[in-house]
């Protein structure tokens, strides 16, 4: 194995060690994982180009328009350009720690999308998996450029009885590993076995 | 007037940048995930960039 699957695998192992759950009894935290960083890096760089194409259309009025009111003032146009980039950098904080602070869980009872990065506290969308019965899992690209990039939502189909609509792992960081995962649990639970870490 | 437009927005900036403190402390503490060290740097940078903005503003536009 390479130096940097160890160190992925490192990585992974420290998310798991977090307390980013309170397991329940019998319950062991099996994979932690983030949204792949390519749903931030897009995010970004098309802020970017948003707030780039502002101080371009600003210096375009700065060179051609300048006789218009109130752009015929620099300073003006200087306090424009800095109200583009604090509202840039805000919103690039933003969404890097609504990234950085989500996160997809396996337990060997539970499946839960969480979100830590909230003002009134976290949230979380939970299935118990003893209390439905998993029917299908499998795994999809959401676009051209994540099938380009290999990038796979994770769908998990339940019953229409217990519940209508999948649980979707939008675009997570190893769709793979998740789907081995929940497929071990399904097996698991038809022997009647639990999957331990 | 345009330099009180200038001033409230980046002022809302700022309320908002509190807000996403707080939750990022809130989100920290409930995970004991920190910051990446870069991204503490960024956000204190922005900070600075956003109160260095109203101070320009409020004293050097018309």
């Amino acid at each position: 194995m390479s130096e940097g699957h160890h160190k992925k695998r490192k990585e992974k192992q420290r998310l798991v060690d977090f307390p980013i759950i309170k397991p329940g009894i019998a319950e062991h935290v099996l994979c932690i994982q983030r949204q792949h960083p390519i749903v931030f890096v897009t995010a970004a760089i098309l802020q970017g180009v948003i707030a780039l194409f502002l101080l371009a259309a600003l210096f375009f009025i700065a060179f051609f328009l300048s006789d218009l009111q109130p752009f015929n003032n620099g300073i003006v146009l200087v306090d424009i350009a800095l109200v583009i980039v604090s509202i840039f950098s805000v919103s690039i904080i933003f969404t890097f720690l609504t990234w950085y602070y989500q996160f997809y869980i396996v337990t060997n009872k539970s499946i839960i999308h969480r979100y830590c990065f909230r003002i009134a506290g976290p949230f979380s969308e939970i299935v118990y998996a003893e209390r439905m019965h998993i029917r299908d899992i499998d795994r999809s690209p959401p676009n051209l450029i994540c099938d380009f990039l290999k990038i796979e939502d994770v769908h998990v189909h339940f019953r229409k009885l217990d519940r209508e609509d999948p649980f979707i792992f939008k675009t997570p960081e190893d769709a793979q590993e998740i789907e081995d995962i929940i497929h071990d649990l399904v097996i698991a639970a038809r022997k009647g076995t639990y999957v331990d870490k | 007037m345009i330099q009180f437009i200038f001033i409230t927005t980046l002022v809302m900036m700022l309320v908002f940048y509190g807000l996403i403190i707080f939750a990022a402390n809130r989100a920290h503490r409930q995970t004991k995930i920190p910051v990446p060290v870069v991204w503490q740097r960024i956000i204190a940078g922005a900070l600075i960039f956003i109160l260095a903005s109203i101070v320009f503003i409020a004293s050097v536009s018309p």
